[in-house]
């Protein structure tokens, strides 16, 4: 069974990370297995940013990993964009390892989210998720997740069309907003990180540390 | 009629189980067939009792003596086999028992049984065989018809039975005073010694089921009968 | 014969209802289906009493003889079978001063589980025995022998055990991220495959061994029988032999269980 974990230090099935590019070159990349991507010097693949238009609008290329066994390629191995487009990594496929995109330069990689790039991730369990930032930052944050019980066809039908509504969650100098988010079983957070110093989104029942609780502490005031 | 009659446990052992079970009774213990005083029996082991001697003013030691008695026979009523005059018909509840009785004493006139240790020094005297020395034995045999009852009584292996001899009867012996004489003796004698045989109910139905005894032993269809529970 | 040894119908209830406690049914372990499935299981089970009615000349017939078991099994399947094909949609989310992102739609192959459930419960079967009479290994036995194959009615446990493979499929359906509403659907179309014809093709094979060729002992001594036990070296044990043991079931005024044994 693929598994289901809020962490974008590795993305996996449900997940997806994007990266925007904001100034023009030449930026190379490799996708390993999920948090081994500093033991790897290969930068295999290409995003050749060319100068903008002067155009406004950000485009976004979506690139599909695909697995096989420990090895992760893009479908596309080398793309070439315009400056301030989204590149989006995911893998649709349920079997597959989780995965690193990891870049040649320091804001480039989802090990650290570090500027003008996003994590998604469709939580598939109910339950309440403290999320943290496991390279020990301060921000954090919770989603709950409600499971959806139903057994007539109109309620499925209704669930469904909800799992096409994303949350969104900003992310700027060390604070989320909204810090607490409500959804449903089956819906997406996208985690957007405008400026950062190298954070992640991290289930905190994955690192041990304390879980993030300032606005919950705020509540009980 | 059903076997278990009133009660819910029946069991029966037919006069030839019994003297089968008497047989192999006095085959593995035949010491309780077997008397003598020290003359005859050394000491008490399995095949032989030894009992005082016979005391008497003037005889060092005693008298010895000894009773063999020949494995018995026994006949539950109704009667099957014949029994003298005095004794037949078999009542009701009876078996009846025969056997023959070998009595001896030691005639040994100068009985000097008593310095034997230090007159005889080699002599045979361990185990339970009798001195070879100076005994004189004779004896005396006689056929023995006894009537009997049963009676409950305990054991070491629980519920039990034993046999009480009620009456007894020699077979061509004369004078008739005598007779009566060997009579009483030999009442008295197979009185202890049957009574002393104690038939566990376990031994009586080999073991089938188990029985708490309500009712019996009662003796009758050739056999020994008890009822009672699980 | 030289002993005989008989018990009424109610000694025999209570002799039997003895005898079948102490029997020691050896556990089962095996595969069978469960409706569509393969489950391996694991299985014990212990007697308890009955009514005993002896009927003559030879069958002990034991009404409503209780059979405890506790039954461990799991059975394995694949949720595609029951739930359709289900796609995450695309999601888009209008970033402020960014523009709009996408996140890629994605589709979810459902798993294959393995589900383990634990089950106890009863049946109560009625069934004829024989009388079994054998001299091996230097033993007297005589045994009440069940003839053919017991039926076994299940009756509610059929019920039961649905509901206990319910419970025990709940919390591993839950465990499966997107099932959400689906979950309650799963578990009614796997219980419908299931079924109560699945249940009792499952519990049939593995309980009826239990009680198909089940020997409960009566009659139990050594040949050479121990008639009196020695209590010393002068007085040894008297052994009897046991040459032959009949049994029989006979009908008076009252039904009974006769043996009847020769010894020398």
């Amino acid at each position: 069974m693929f598994s289901n974990v809020l962490d974008s230090r590795s993305i996996g099935f449900g997940d997806a990370f994007g990266q925007r590019f904001m100034r023009p070159g030449t930026y190379r990349y490799n996708i390993v297995l999920g948090s081994t991507g500093c033991m790897v010097d290969e930068r295999p693949y290409v995003v050749e940013v060319e100068k903008g238009g002067g155009s406004a609008t950000m485009e976004q290329h979506s690139l599909v990993v695909h697995c096989d066994g420990r090895s992760f390629t893009p479908d596309r191995e080398a793309i070439t964009i315009r400056e301030g487009d989204l590149v989006v990594w995911a893998c649709p496929d349920p079997a597959a390892a989780r995965f690193e995109v990891r870049g040649d330069k320091e804001f480039f990689g989802n090990a650290r989210l570090t500027n003008e790039c996003g994590y998604s991730h469709a939580f598939g369990l109910p339950g309440e998720y403290r999320w943290v930032d496991a390279h020990h930052g301060k921000v954090g944050g919770v989603v709950r997740v409600k499971d959806v019980r139903t057994d007539s066809c109109e309620g499925l039908e209704r669930w469904r069309k909800r799992l096409a509504k994303g949350t969104l969650v900003l992310i700027a100098d060390g604070k989320a907003e909204p810090a607490e988010v409500d959804i449903v079983t089956g819906q997406t957070v996208f985690f957007a990180v405008v400026k950062g110093d190298g954070i992640s989104i991290t289930d905190s029942s994955l690192v041990g540390g304390a879980p993030f609780a300032g606005r919950a502490k705020a509540k009980r005031r | 009629m059903s076997l278990t009659e009133a009660q819910s446990v029946f069991a029966a052992i037919h006069e030839d189980g019994l003297n089968d079970l008497l047989q192999r009774f006095f085959a593995a213990r035949p010491r309780y067939l077997s008397y003598g005083s020290p003359g005859f029996v050394a000491a008490t082991t399995v095949n032989s009792t030894q009992m005082s001697a016979i005391q008497f003013p003037g005889i060092p030691g005693g008298i010895d003596w000894s009773v063999q008695i020949a494995r018995p026979r026994v006949d539950a009523h109704p009667q099957s086999a014949p029994l003298p005059a005095e004794l037949d018909p078999l009542g009701l509840q009876r078996l009846s028992i025969h056997t023959v009785v070998e009595i001896c004493i030691n005639c040994n006139e100068r009985q000097n049984r008593g310095r034997e240790p230090e007159n005889h020094p080699h002599d045979d005297h361990h185990g339970d065989k009798p001195p070879s020395g100076n005994l004189r034995p004779v004896c005396f045999k006689v056929e023995v018809f006894a009537i009997a009852h049963a009676e409950r009584t305990s054991s070491p292996d629980g519920d039990a039975i034993r046999f009480i001899v009620d009456a007894i009867e020699l077979v061509d012996l004369q004078p008739t005073d005598f007779e009566t004489l060997i009579e009483c003796l030999l009442l008295q004698i197979l009185r202890a010694v049957l009574a002393s045989v104690r038939l566990p109910l376990p031994a009586l139905s080999a073991g089938a089921f188990s029985l708490t005894p309500a009712v019996g032993p009662e003796i009758e269809n050739d056999q020994i009968e008890m009822y009672g529970s699980l | 014969m030289d002993i005989t040894a008989a018990i009424d119908e109610p000694a025999a209830d209570q002799l039997l209802d003895t005898a079948i406690g102490l029997i020691s049914l050896p556990p089962a372990s095996g595969a069978g289906t469960l409706g569509p499935f393969f489950a391996s299981y694991n299985a014990s089970a212990s007697l308890s009493s009955g009514d005993v009615d002896l009927i003559a000349p030879s069958t002990i017939r034991i009404q409503d003889f209780r059979l405890d078991w506790n039954l461990g099994f799991s059975f394995g399947f694949d949720l595609s079978s029951f739930l359709p094909d289900f796609c995450i949609p695309q999601v888009c989310i209008d970033i402020p001063c960014v523009g709009r992102v996408c996140t890629p739609g994605f589709c979810v192959n459902w798993p294959t589980v393995s589900v383990p459930v634990s089950f106890s419960d009863f049946v109560k079967v009625t069934a004829d025995f024989g009388i079994s009479i054998t001299q091996t290994g230097g033993v007297w036995r005589v045994e009440a022998v069940v003839q053919g194959t017991p039926n076994i009615q299940f009756g509610l446990v059929t019920a039961g055990l649905l509901a206990a493979i319910s419970l025990a499929i709940t919390p591993i359906l839950l465990a499966v991220p997107f099932i959400g509403p689906l979950l309650a659907i799963a578990v009614n179309a796997i219980i419908a495959a299931i079924g109560i014809a699945g249940v009792t093709g499952l519990l049939g094979p593995i309980l009826t061994p239990f009680v198909s060729g089940l020997r409960i002992p009566i009659y139990d001594q050594p040949v050479t029988f121990e008639a009196l036990a020695a209590t010393s070296a002068i007085d040894p044990a008297v052994f009897v032999t046991i040459d032959d043991v009949k049994a029989i079931i006979t009908s008076t005024n009252e039904d009974e269980l006769v043996l009847t044994i020769d010894i020398s």
